[in-house]
């Protein structure tokens, strides 16, 4: 071999040498690094995905789409508060006094019936719930059926039990240079509401000048006939019966929120108010045929709907609607019985044909 | 699948890599061209199985066309339904869009016409070609399927990468290779996660209300989504080239330091390389390029834009953008413009190809006049700072947390700075060495290892909020 030839070998063999520790640190660092950041994701879990808070640390819950699965999963409770962004203002210790209870929420911005069961299902496999807080809105017995938990870019790695996409949780950037920093933040300086988990209350403005300013008041059309109220939400209704039926022992507490006078009036000029209240009522008389359902309505309650300063928009009520709600279900005002079910379409029509002739008149 | 996912990263790649040096002991190759067929399928197939279908169905009839495409006959019409095939799914959409448009673009649809194009035309060429050696079928498909230049290329042609999968014998492993391979896979992870999708929202931003933006406005727009652009495709071919490193099969360079050209026509020897070469090699020089005269020359070089318009899609935006590009590159080179601050040349080349693509961008001829309104003055900076809101760097959440919660009203400049300051970052990083020559380059000292396992982790750390590569509906 000449002397060129040598050189050459001891050169590939010393880049050969290089490359082997090169990329034996390269995979050391990067696996360790990865380790470190999977680890303090599984020590926070700030979407409590693998347990409950760790003690010092608040329950910080925030993002409903992220923490609702874990949640249910890995806390400790025995009630339920059940709903949309309706719901989402609830106190939940005020539900534990009143009712001697421990609550969590399992809420979803549409109240979307199917995302709801799912969630529920989830709380009745892994906890033996004792009692449900369900608001039944208008909007959602009409929603299509099916779960939409996908379709709405939720992050599904949270929602199933396949431990191999856990990963996409474990090593998150904004898990881990967000919501961690956030949940230790709020669990320490911050002033973080634990009793009022996903609550978007604050910072919004509740007046009649601000229901008004988001309410935008659409053309009058023909109103929907109310026989097909069966055909749109009879897979709505099925389901929430098949879950009272499956869990006898849970009490069920539905209940209907109150709506402000613009949003009936709104219902009216879509066509859609005697449609959607047939629809109500086929889900009261079937639900509260059931013996552990017990159904309570403040949708009626003028000094609530008929004030706009409660309001701010034409759905959404400030919080203390939400307590008082808890308050009357606590003492039995609001429950309805089977002849009241009964007569509730018609009770609402007149009534928000009143409020069309009076308050709405008097606004536009 | 995409490159830039955990499956991806952790399970598919290991088990390619692995895969392919474990058949390789064989000198047959044969059970390694199945084993990158049943591996690129399952690429390909986790998009659409109908997509696969395709692919080797077109794998099939360009390889039996290829063995009589010395008739010109023949050859024409293995061009035509090549050719055929690509307008109909670029075109369905926008002709029928009752009917095809939800159809998608079967993935890499664009970049393997082109090469199995170039196979046709250097079979027709015979022993002149660049095809020296037989090929076989499951060479072929192999070549075509080949998953990592499949999705967005590079366009190869038959003497890349055909090669070292028609010739038998064991495979070598060469750790040089296999190093500069993971240093250019996650330099092009990092490109793709790190930069390409944190300007994504805000060039979104800026394009959903091209009428709110001023000239700061528009300046920044057409800055950050060439840069966006560049990241995310340069990135993927850089992922692309150190898989395909990683086995010891080299693919051509698709992206040489764009920015740094000092006029349009070389920014196109740098940009996007392979498809330049693609219409150079199979339209410009077959149409005779600039042997016959100025005018000529002209009218070849403004086809060629014109096509390459039309292969990015036929909306208004890409056929204007094809045709300021065809303008740009044919006008005649002034001998006073060498005499030029290069540094000056370098800046009006940016500034031309970065607004240019505002029309690649905006789709529509409308929209991307809409935004360059903002260039005559008249408007607030309302549309500069929802642009800037857009911009996150989650890592600083806790700094953005702070000023939010201590002074509010220094929250929009906070997030305006930082941009700018990321856009800064840009510029700086552009000016200097390309991945492919930091790989090449790269001191393999413990020092470096740690620093690309840090910028590996981090990319690893933002798989769950990227998005798709841009160049996958091409």
């Amino acid at each position: 071999m000449t002397e060129n030839g040598v050189n050459e070998k001891v050169k590939s063999e010393k880049s050969g040498a290089d490359s082997g520790r090169f990329l034996r640190t390269f995979f050391t660092v990067s696996a360790a690094l990865a380790a470190l950041a999977a680890s303090l994701v599984l020590l926070f879990d700030p979407l409590y995905h693998f347990h409950g808070p760790l003690p010092g640390l608040k329950a910080v819950l925030t993002d409903k789409e992220y923490q609702i699965p874990g949640t249910l999963r890995n806390f400790d409770y025995n009630a339920v508060i059940a709903g949309s962004s309706m719901t989402e203002n609830s106190d939940n210790a005020l539900y534990d006094e009143l009712f001697g209870c421990r609550t969590v929420k399992a809420v979803r911005s549409s109240g979307s019936t199917a995302d709801l069961n799912w969630y529920l299902d989830l709380a009745f496999e892994t906890h033996e719930v004792q009692a449900v807080f369900y608001s039944l809105d208008l909007f959602s017995l009409d929603a299509p059926g099916g779960v939409s938990f996908k379709d709405t870019g939720c992050p599904m790695y949270l929602y199933d039990r396949n431990p191999f996409n856990d990963v996409k949780y474990l090593l998150n950037v904004d898990v881990l240079f967000e919501k961690i920093p956030y949940q230790i933040a709020a669990s320490t300086f911050a002033e973080y509401d634990e009793h009022h988990p996903y609550s978007w209350a604050r910072g919004k403005v509740f007046s009649k000048e601000a229901a008004l300013s988001h309410y935008e008041r659409v053309e009058q059309s023909g109103m929907q006939p109310a026989d097909e109220a069966a055909a749109r939400a009879g897979e709505n209704i099925a389901l929430l019966q098949k879950m009272v039926r499956e869990h006898p022992e849970t009490q069920f507490h539905f209940f209907l929120p109150p709506y402000s006078a613009l949003y009936w009036d709104d219902l009216i000029r879509k066509g859609l108010r005697d449609v959607w209240l047939s629809e109500q009522q086929l889900a009261m008389e079937t639900l509260m045929a059931e013996p552990n359902v017990k159904f309570y309505s403040f949708q009626e309650d003028l000094s609530i709907i008929t004030d706009l300063d409660l309001y701010c928009d034409a759905l959404h009520f400030r919080p203390e609607i939400n307590d008082e709600m808890a308050r009357r279900m606590a003492c039995g005002e609001g429950l309805l019985s089977m002849q009241d079910a009964a007569a509730m379409p018609e009770k609402m029509r007149l009534l928000t044909d009143e409020l069309e002739r009076t308050l709405i008149e008097d606004l536009f | 699948m995409l490159f830039h996912s955990a499956l991806f990263i952790f399970m598919i790649l290991p088990l390619f890599v692995g895969g392919w040096y474990f058949l390789g002991r064989y000198e047959d190759r044969r059970p390694r061209l199945w084993f990158v067929i049943a591996v690129s399928s399952l690429f390909c197939g986790l998009f659409g199985w109908e997509y696969l279908i395709l692919l080797i169905g077109s794998g099939i009839f360009t390889y039996q066309i290829g063995r009589f495409a010395q008739k010109k006959a023949v050859f024409i019409c293995g061009i035509t339904v090549h050719l055929l095939v690509l307008f109909l799914f670029k075109s369905a959409g926008l002709l029928a869009p009752e009917r095809f448009g939800s159809l998608a673009m079967p993935v890499g649809l664009s970049f393997y016409t082109f090469s199995q194009i170039a196979y046709l035309a250097e079979c027709r060429k015979g022993k002149e070609g660049l095809i020296r050696t037989p090929v076989r079928l499951l060479d072929y498909l192999a070549y075509t399927a080949y998953f990592p230049k499949l999705a967005e290329g590079p366009i190869t042609l038959p003497d890349e990468v055909l090669p070292s999968f028609s010739q038998d014998g064991k495979t070598v492993f060469r750790k040089d290779l296999f190093t500069q391979g993971v240093i250019l896979f996650v330099l092009g992870l990092s490109k793709k996660t790190l930069l390409a999708d944190r300007l994504a929202p805000v060039v979104d931003q800026a394009y959903a209300a091209p009428d709110a933006m001023n000239a700061a406005g528009v300046f920044l727009t057409a800055f950050l989504y060439i840069f966006q652009l560049y990241f995310d495709f340069s990135g993927y071919c850089d992922m692309a080239s150190g898989i395909s490193s990683m086995i010891g099969i080299p693919l051509p360079l698709n992206f040489n330091s764009p920015f740094q050209a000092l006029s349009i026509r070389e920014s196109w020897q740098r940009w996007h390389m392979t498809l330049t070469r693609f219409f150079t090699r199979y339209v410009y020089i077959p149409f005779g390029g600039s042997r016959r005269g100025e005018g000529r020359r002209i009218l070849n070089t403004l086809i060629v834009f014109f096509l390459s318009g039309l292969w990015h899609g036929l909306s208004s935006g890409y056929l204007v953008w094809g045709m300021l590009h065809g303008i740009l590159v044919s006008l005649p080179r002034r001998k006073e413009n060498a005499q030029k601050n290069p540094l000056i040349r370098r800046i009006v080349t940016f500034l031309l190809f970065s607004f240019s693509f505002v029309f690649f961008r905006a789709e529509k001829v409308q929209t991307a006049l809409k935004l360059l309104a903002g260039l005559k003055g008249g408007r607030g900076s309302a549309g500069l700072y929802r642009m800037a809101d857009a911009f996150r760097i989650n890592e600083l959440y806790v700094l953005r947390e702070m000023i939010y919660l201590r002074t509010p009203e220094l929250l929009g400049r906070y997030d305006l700075i930082l941009m700018l300051l990321f856009l800064l970052l840009c510029f700086v990083l552009t000016a200097g060495r390309n991945a492919q020559e930091i790989a090449g380059q790269m001191k393999l000292t413990r020092r470096n290892a740690i620093l690309l396992a840090i910028l590996f982790v981090l990319s690893l750390l933002s798989l769950g909020r990227v998005s798709t590569f841009m160049y996958f509906k091409y």
